[in-house]
């Protein structure tokens, strides 16, 4: 009787010690399931990050070898010229941008929100040029801006007004890569905003009507309101990203002429790979890091009120 | 609850002046892709001819001359840029889906130590822009011996937080109930991933991959910096080349643009089925 | 005044009348209650009203004046929704004067019609909430508040007290009654439980599939049901039918079937042409039929009792007879028991007849 009750109990253990394994094993999941994620996002984004502001303060270059220099990068960006000329296109760029596609994406919403028919079809003719990379989109309105022969300068020739050089004034260029990004990006936030506005119960514009509103106060008291979570999101991210503008300006006019078309990012590639001073281009952008950090910060911060993520 | 088109100009809410406000409507939007599509048909159109005429000329339409199309074959390497891009976003898609969804799944369902704050530090790397991690990934890829290659090319992509939360975001919406019944009837965490998780998440699957497979599409700075030869260039760095060499060859550019986008489309009406399943993030899954 | 005059209304959703040419007139401090079950276009007639719908065709007038196209702000109207349509992003207090500011109202007469309001209402500390905070009756009072503080000409209300559980919604409807009371507004108030009808209503229409059925005082609605379908929808339990035909019997007319024979009252004479045997339903309400013992000699239809659910005041009992199942209302002071075999007296003036074939009342007999 003894030995029997011993197996039975050996048993029993070896069941209880295979249970409380599989319990770690449940409280391990989340760990082993974000696991391959994390990994990458470490080694390929938030190590590289550190290793940025490591660098951003060595000097010298790749093959003569990087020693460390401190803050001198930092002071010697202070003083240099293009970037101040590519910080001043970059944020021009950007203030006009940003309310040019936020804008055009919230009207485009607005008319497709309305009871028509075709929606499907107005959408994706809308959607075509987001479609488009920013590289396409460039080549295209590279072929419209052309001096001869182009799209825009035809037109003008119909109302008797001499061609223009879009690409090489200087004070036009700007304008044009906003153009370019409005183009090609206002399908894509009108699409977002839609969603947005379609998720807002009818009833609240029949109670707005009854209570005496307008179509443009409805719009302004319900509508917009109703969309903030949607409409930060994306100006916050249309402003990180926007700052960042580098493929228009490379394929249209390579930063000319002149500089006139140099943007940050575009200054610091030209910083790292054709002066070679991968230092000088790290601090940059670091400095551009934080500029961007500030600028999406004091977004979030404004418009904070109710954010629900 | 509310209806598509429960719009801010409904007509029934103000009859007076109804009809002018709806045809304005239409006018609108019927201008807004004449802006949007005209240029693409322009292009198209000038794609298919060899000499160049007036700006708007839509003959090629009628009588196309594919000349161009044979030449960026031949003068361009498109045929290796084309490959190229697809090995990278197709793959960078399909892991991203993967890698994301389950991460998505992690911090949308699952309480563990430090998951709030390490998601907090993935949404502010949202906030870093790309130069920043580029250059020391390149000296990195550089130490390596990697520039050139297809990994360079790929993984960096792969760590992008984006995809995590709009996964998140999506699966929030996927009521707890279901993950409850699943276990009951005896499903592994992984088990309620991949067969109740991941087949409501079509929608938001569908959304996260077309997006990602656009961005790497179109991603011109990192390919730059890596790809220092034909061997592994994709389509954005050569189209950035068709400029400098064959600046006046307007047709050659269109097609070369034109065939760019090609794929692209492709891939949008592919995705666009799934897309139809509720957009507004699922709410298709009726509570 | 705030009278609704309503002629020939239609309102088509595609092919479909939602509203089928209703001629309505409410009168000057009228509460209507328009009754019926979903889809019977009640809330469409209702948004006609407020102008957030516009009609197909027929005319609408609100105080003497043609409505057609006159937008919903330009009516003098307020309206509380069903889910109450509070805007979320605004406070308590911003909800209900959103409407007096948009008019440009003086701030001045803003606060005091907002002060009354939160009064009566009881919403004085609830002002610098937001919707979400708040709980279903809260929020239904603040849907209230809105529409009082400006001070309309019409009421509309739409199904306002379905949302919230069934004590609030007792103590809701006395609160509508005293408000109607006290304002002494026009109310047109849609509703799909008759009891609420029944409750707050100086006049009730009763609807189906677009159409009015009948429109009356409450009470007419209960004890002169127009046709088989008014007599079914208002009244719980629902009142009995039974199949049977009428009969000429010398100079009267003899109702007879399911075991009864009644004598129709002597005024009562055919409006048409009737032939032998014409078939009709006889309709009886639970507490217009008594329980005798099971005896020959007793009058009444014999049964044997199913189910005996006891409410308090009363009892439902419920018989077959035959195969016809049927509910009588009987004080609590009888015992029967289920089996018990017994026979079911009709009250001669509470029995209704209708034509089989058009539903219509041939005879409500109460005198």
């Amino acid at each position: 009787m003894t030995s029997h009750s011993a197996v039975g109990s050996a048993q029993k253990d070896r069941a209880a010690t295979i249970r409380s394994w599989k319990r770690r094993a449940r409280r391990l999941t989340p760990y082993l399931f974000i696991l391959p994620k994390i990994a990458i996002f470490a080694a390929f984004l938030l190590y590289p990050l550190v290793q940025a502001v490591l660098l951003s303060f060595k000097g010298g270059a790749i093959l003569s070898g990087m020693r460390n220099v401190g803050f001198a990068n930092y002071r010697k960006i202070l003083d240099d010229d293009l970037f101040w000329i590519g910080l001043r296109n970059t944020a021009w760029y950007t203030v006009l941008v940003i309310p040019a596609v936020i804008g055009a994406g919230i009207g485009l919403a607005a008319l497709l929100n309305q009871q028509i028919r075709f929606r499907g079809v107005f959408i994706a003719l809308l959607i075509v040029p987001s479609v488009a990379s920013t590289v396409a989109a460039s080549l295209i309105w590279n072929y419209l801006l052309q001096t001869n022969g182009g799209l825009f300068n035809a037109a003008l020739g119909l109302f008797g007004v001499a061609p223009v050089n879009w690409l090489g004034t200087p004070k036009y260029l700007m304008p044009i890569f906003v153009a370019v990004e409005v183009w090609r990006g206002a399908g894509f936030y009108a699409i977002i905003f839609l969603a947005s506005m379609q998720s807002i119960p009818s009833h609240l514009y029949d109670a707005a009507a009854i209570d005496g509103a307008t179509a443009s106060q409805s719009f302004r008291l319900i509508t917009l309101p109703l969309m903030r979570p949607a409409l930060l999101f994306s100006t916050v991210m249309a402003t990180i990203w926007n700052f960042q503008l580098f493929d228009s300006p490379y394929v249209m006019t390579k930063g000319g002429p002149g500089h006139a078309s140099l943007t940050i990012v575009m200054y610091i590639y030209d910083r790292a790979f054709k002066y070679d001073s991968m230092g000088m281009a790290a601090t940059m952008s670091i400095v551009l890091l934080l500029i961007i950090m500030c600028l999406a910060l004091l977004q979030l911060r404004l418009f904070h009120k109710e954010i629900q993520f | 609850m509310s209806a598509a088109g429960a719009g801010v100009f409904q007509s029934a809410r103000n009859p007076r002046g109804a009809k002018t406000k709806h045809i304005a409507v239409y006018l609108a939007l019927v201008l807004a892709c004449l802006v949007t599509a005209g240029p693409i048909v322009l292009l198209f159109a000038t794609s298919l001819k060899q000499t160049y005429t007036r700006a708007i000329d839509f003959n090629s339409l009628i009588r196309p001359d594919f000349a161009n199309y044979r030449a960026i074959w031949t003068e361009l390497q498109f045929g290796q840029w084309l490959m190229n891009s697809l090995i990278v976003a197709i793959s960078v898609t399909v892991l991203i889906l993967f890698l994301d969804s389950l991460a998505g799944y992690v911090f949308a369902r699952m309480r563990f130590r430090g998951r709030d704050p390490l998601f907090a530090v993935l949404l502010a790397t949202l906030m870093v822009p790309l130069p920043v991690t580029l250059l020391p990934l390149f000296l990195f890829a550089n130490e390596l011996r990697l520039i050139n290659t297809f990994q360079a090319l790929i993984y960096p992509a792969l760590a992008y937080p984006m995809g995590v939360f709009m996964m998140r975001q999506f699966i929030q919406t996927i009521p707890d109930e279901l993950d409850d019944a699943a276990r009951i009837d005896g499903m592994s965490d992984f088990g309620i991933y991949v067969r109740v998780i991941l087949p409501l998440c079509v929608p938001g699957l569908a959304v996260l991959g077309l997006y990602t497979f656009m961005s790497q599409w179109g991603s011109l700075l990192w390919p730059l910096i890596v790809s220092t030869s034909e061997r592994t260039r994709t389509i954005p760095p050569g189209l950035a080349t068709i400029p400098g060499q064959f600046a006046t060859n307007w047709g050659l550019t269109a097609a070369a643009t034109v065939s760019s986008l090609f794929p692209m489309l492709l891939v949008f009406v592919v995705f666009q089925r799934f897309l139809r399943q509720g957009f507004g993030g699922g709410r298709s899954t009726k509570g | 005044m705030a009278d609704i005059a309503i002629h020939r209304l239609v309102k088509m959703f595609g092919a479909e009348p939602a509203v089928n040419d209703i001629s309505l007139h409410v009168a000057d401090r009228e509460f209507l209650v328009l009754l019926g079950p979903s889809g019977c276009g009640k809330s469409t007639l209702l948004r006609l009203i407020a102008g957030l719908e516009t009609p197909t065709s027929g005319e609408l007038f609100i105080g003497g004046s043609l409505m057609n196209l006159v937008p919903p702000k330009e009516r003098d109207i307020a309206m509380v929704f069903q889910n109450y349509a509070l805007y979320p992003h605004m406070t308590v207090n911003k909800n209900i004067t959103l409407g007096l500011r948009l008019r440009r109202t003086p701030p001045t007469t803003i606060k005091s019609r907002l002060g009354r309001a939160a009064e009566w209402l009881e919403l004085a500390e609830l002002l610098n909430r937001a919707p979400r905070q708040l709980s279903g009756g809260q929020q239904q009072r603040v849907a209230l508040g809105r529409a009082v503080v400006r001070e309309p000409k019409v009421f509309l209300m739409d199904e306002p007290l379905s949302n919230l559980d069934a004590r609030l919604r007792v103590n809701m409807r006395a609160e509508l009654v005293k408000l109607h009371r006290r304002l002494g507004t026009t109310i047109v108030y849609v509703t799909h439980d008759q009891i609420e009808a029944m409750t707050m209503a100086t006049r009730v229409a009763v609807m189906r599939s677009g159409i009015i059925q009948q429109y009356a005082p409450p009470l007419d609605i209960y004890r002169r049901p127009v046709n088989k379908y008014v007599a079914t929808f208002v009244g719980t339990p629902e009142m009995n039918m039974l199949p049977a035909v009428v009969r000429r019997n010398g100079e009267t007319w003899d109702v007879v079937g399911a075991g009864i024979q009644l004598s129709l009252p002597q005024t009562w004479q055919p409006s048409e042409a009737i032939g032998t045997d014409h078939e009709v339903w006889v309709g009886v309400r639970p507490e217009e039929i008594s329980i005798l013992p099971n005896d020959d000699e007793m009058p009444g239809l014999p049964a044997l009792i199913d189910v005996v659910s006891p409410i308090g005041g009363t009892t439902l009992v419920y018989a077959l007879a035959g195969h016809a199942t049927i509910v009588a209302e009987v004080p609590s002071g009888l015992s029967p028991a289920a089996g018990d075999r017994i026979r079911l007296a009709f009250n001669p003036t509470g029995v209704h007849v209708f034509d089989r074939q058009s539903e219509l009342a041939i005879c409500g007999c109460r005198a």
